[in-house]
């Protein structure tokens, strides 16, 4: 089997390759867009198909030979409707003169929107955020291909994805604890829905070789439920215990607006003005550099120093940074507070691939967050001198 | 006046080689060539020199260069060469210098026949702290080493021009390839022999992003290689003496200097010690190009590091014999029934 996998290089697409050609022997072509991002699929034998992933003809000469495709690339550099749209129509041509004409999207629940209490694959999409929005259109235009016969599309709509290498829920959580405090509203009561990556490329790799001429839209999620304190907490234990907070949610709200107010303060401007790193940069541009130095020929003191703005004290050294409180963002404590619960019963039964519990994943994913060197030195092991 | 061609106009010869040749007097650059026209050009213009060559190929640099500065993919590295060499043109390679024991051999016999210098760019050589570090373990300073521990891993973020390095055709391996050049050539360099006991990484039938090997060198010394390319190791080179062990940071030269059974170390910059008192050392790729038309000018034929990546070639094919995969969390292979490709 060959399969063309577009987006190959990101943390879906790099375990769906190693999924695809490792466990079932398949011959991948992935595209790429920058090289820097596929040192782990580089570790395959894929062939790398150089193309921006939006141009149709050349999208259809690269899965030539192909039996199928598999889209799980998202414009991250320009997430607009217009770039999405974009890459699903070369999914589309790519797809459409490979010889089974399957198309398997990864697409997202977060076109359900928050509405619903319980989601089913027949929840009515209700998008509330740009990104369900934008997802939905994706998956719109490709259904009427796949109604116009031109595709035989698979779509699997993920949550919560976490494991090895995952930027947003395992990487991001686990730097936000190492550094300080990560907030979340006390009794929150939104569904976590997390699941493990692998369960997704496996998932997938099972959808490629699904014998069905029908469309398939199913959510993958899997049965245990977590709440997103134990979400959260299955990761302060390693890192830092005592790492995530509980806030009352109106406490969260001020604090999220009180950092707007001060981030439009003139304190900000000097915070990052005391930031040497930051003066360093302002003076590589020479109309900024030429102030300066007219500014210290005439007795100005130039560019404020970090001395000049928070007067150094005599232990400064010794002293361990203050832990910062990581707020959510909007879209993150909305989905703390009323994220649905996603049943995944169906896919579960369709693709034969049951997703691991939370106490499951977490255990390989610690384990990559200390091969990653991202659980604190201070726990790390200790190195004789 | 030593005409200087470039060939190969990628990142590393836009980021390090130009600007340092801009300050190497006796060396001045009179073509560049690549297989992208407009980025040849670019460098050309970036250079500031005048009356550069964009060479369609390279026959064209023919009688246009004296001396060349070799910076291609992996894979071109002899085939570009050994014609260049052939025509007296002296030759200063990128590492590796070539991936096969073999290409080595056709690299150096060309040098040889013609009487052309070949060096290879081992730049690492001309950061002071490793001088030090040489002078220290061939000193027996501190007494004999026990061990040697080496890690070096970014997540990589090098802006190359193209893929070739995932490419094994082209490239001809993964870090241990990229990194292990320097690694292994500053090893080689500081203990004068390795053999491989045992070497695992991570590749399944592409490059591999990660690997381990443990060596021991003719004097019995233990020496552990950690490379990645996936994610941030400490960067350093250990000496564990028996009672004092020096570390030196790989990319920064930092040294630190730790007595054994003290919670304290001594950090320091190394540079030249002299009469006007102590001054930092120089950029080291100055320093190389100084050093490359230094060994022109006294016509020194195949430079130590030409030889010594013949060394390195080989230990690529001591640890492809050796070869175990490397499992781990980040092993493509993690968790997965493999029935494809090992």
């Amino acid at each position: 089997m060959r399969v063309l996998v577009l987006g190959a290089t990101g943390f879906i697409g790099t375990r769906v390759v190693d999924e695809l050609v490792l466990r079932h022997g398949a011959e991948v072509r992935a595209t790429v867009r920058d090289y820097r991002k596929a040192v782990r699929l580089g570790r395959l034998p894929v062939e790398w198909v150089e193309a921006t992933a939006t141009e149709p003809s050349a999208m259809r000469d690269a899965s030539r030979g192909c039996d199928a495709v598999v889209h799980c690339a998202h414009p991250f550099s320009s997430p607009n409707e217009s770039a999405a749209l974009d890459l699903c129509r070369a999914a589309v041509a790519a797809a459409s003169a490979t010889t089974a004409r399957r198309l398997v999207y990864v697409g997202t629940t977060a076109i359900y929107g928050m509405g619903a209490r319980e989601i089913s694959d027949d929840t009515a999409p209700r998008p509330d955020t740009p990104y369900g929005r934008l997802k939905l259109s994706c998956e719109r235009l490709l259904n009427r291909e796949h109604d116009a016969g031109s595709i035989r599309l698979v779509v699997l709509r993920r949550s919560i994805v976490y494991g090895p290498f995952g930027p947003t829920w395992t990487v991001l959580p686990a730097r936000q604890m190492s550094d300080g405090n990560l907030v979340l509203p006390l009794d929150a009561s939104g569904a976590c829905n997390a699941i493990y990556v692998d369960d997704v490329a496996q998932s997938v790799a099972r959808a490629v070789m699904l014998d069905t001429g029908s469309r398939v839209a199913v959510n993958l999620a899997a049965d245990d439920r977590p709440s997103w304190r134990a979400f959260y907490g299955a990761y302060e234990e390693r890192v830092r215990p005592g790492a995530v907070k509980e806030w009352p949610i109106d406490a969260i709200r001020e604090a999220i607006a009180a950092r707007h107010r001060d981030r439009r303060s003139w304190r900000a401007v000097q915070r990052a003005l005391g930031d040497r790193r930051v003066r360093d940069r302002l003076n590589e541009i020479p109309l900024i550099a030429g102030l300066n130095a007219l500014g210290k020929s005439l007795g100005w003191r130039g560019l404020p120093s970090t001395e000049l703005l928070s007067p150094r004290r005599e232990n400064d050294a010794a002293e361990q940074p203050a832990l910062v409180d990581h707020l959510p963002d909007p879209l993150r404590l909305d989905l703390y507070v009323r994220a649905p619960h996603v049943d995944g019963a169906i896919a579960r039964g369709l693709l034969g691939v049951t997703p691991r519990d939370l106490r499951s994943g977490i255990v390989p994913t610690r384990g990559w967050l200390q091969w990653a060197g991202l659980v604190p030195v201070a726990r790390a092991e200790a190195r004789p001198a | 006046m030593i005409r200087l061609a470039l060939v190969g106009c990628g990142k590393v010869a836009e980021v390090f080689h130009l600007p340092a040749l801009s300050t190497v007097h006796g060396l001045t650059l009179s073509a560049v060539l690549d297989v992208n026209p407009s980025r040849a050009r670019a460098l050309a213009a970036m250079s500031g020199a005048s009356g550069v060559h964009v060479a369609s190929d390279l026959s064209d640099l023919v009688g246009r260069c004296d001396a060349a500065l070799v910076a291609l993919p992996n894979y071109l590295h002899a085939s570009a060469c050994i014609p260049l060499l052939e025509h007296g043109c002296h030759v200063l390679v990128e590492k590796p210098m070539a991936v096969s024991v073999e290409d080595c051999d056709r690299l150096i016999a060309a040098a040889r026949g013609s009487g052309a210098v070949l060096s290879a760019a081992m730049v690492r050589r001309f950061i002071a702290a490793y001088e030090l570090v040489r002078e220290l373990i061939s000193k027996q300073t501190f007494g004999p080493i026990r061990r040697i521990q080496v890690a070096e891993g970014v997540v990589y973020n090098w802006p190359a021009t193209t893929g070739f390095f995932l490419k094994k055709d082209q490239a001809g391996g993964g870090v241990l390839v990229d990194f292990g050049s320097h690694v292994l050539d500053t090893l080689l360099w500081w203990l004068g022999d390795l053999t491989v006991n045992a070497y695992e990484d991570d590749a399944y039938g592409g490059v591999e992003a990660e690997c381990h090997a443990q060596c021991t060198s003719t004097a019995g010394v233990a020496v552990d290689i950690e490379l990645s390319r996936l994610r941030r190791l400490a960067c350093t080179a250990r000496i564990e003496y028996e009672h004092a062990t020096v570390e030196i940071n790989l990319h920064s030269g930092a040294v630190d200097l730790i007595i054994a059974g003290t919670h304290s170390a001594i950090r320091g910059r190394v540079g030249a010690l002299g009469q006007a008192g102590w001054t930092p050392a120089a950029d080291p790729f100055v320093l190389q190009l100084r050093a490359f038309l230094s060994d022109i000018q006294r016509g020194a034929g195949v430079t130590p590091t030409a030889t010594t990546a013949r060394d390195v070639a080989s230990l690529f094919a001591a640890c492809a014999a050796k070869r175990r995969s490397l499992e781990g969390p980040a092993s493509p292979a993690v968790e997965l029934d493999v029935v494809g490709v090992r």
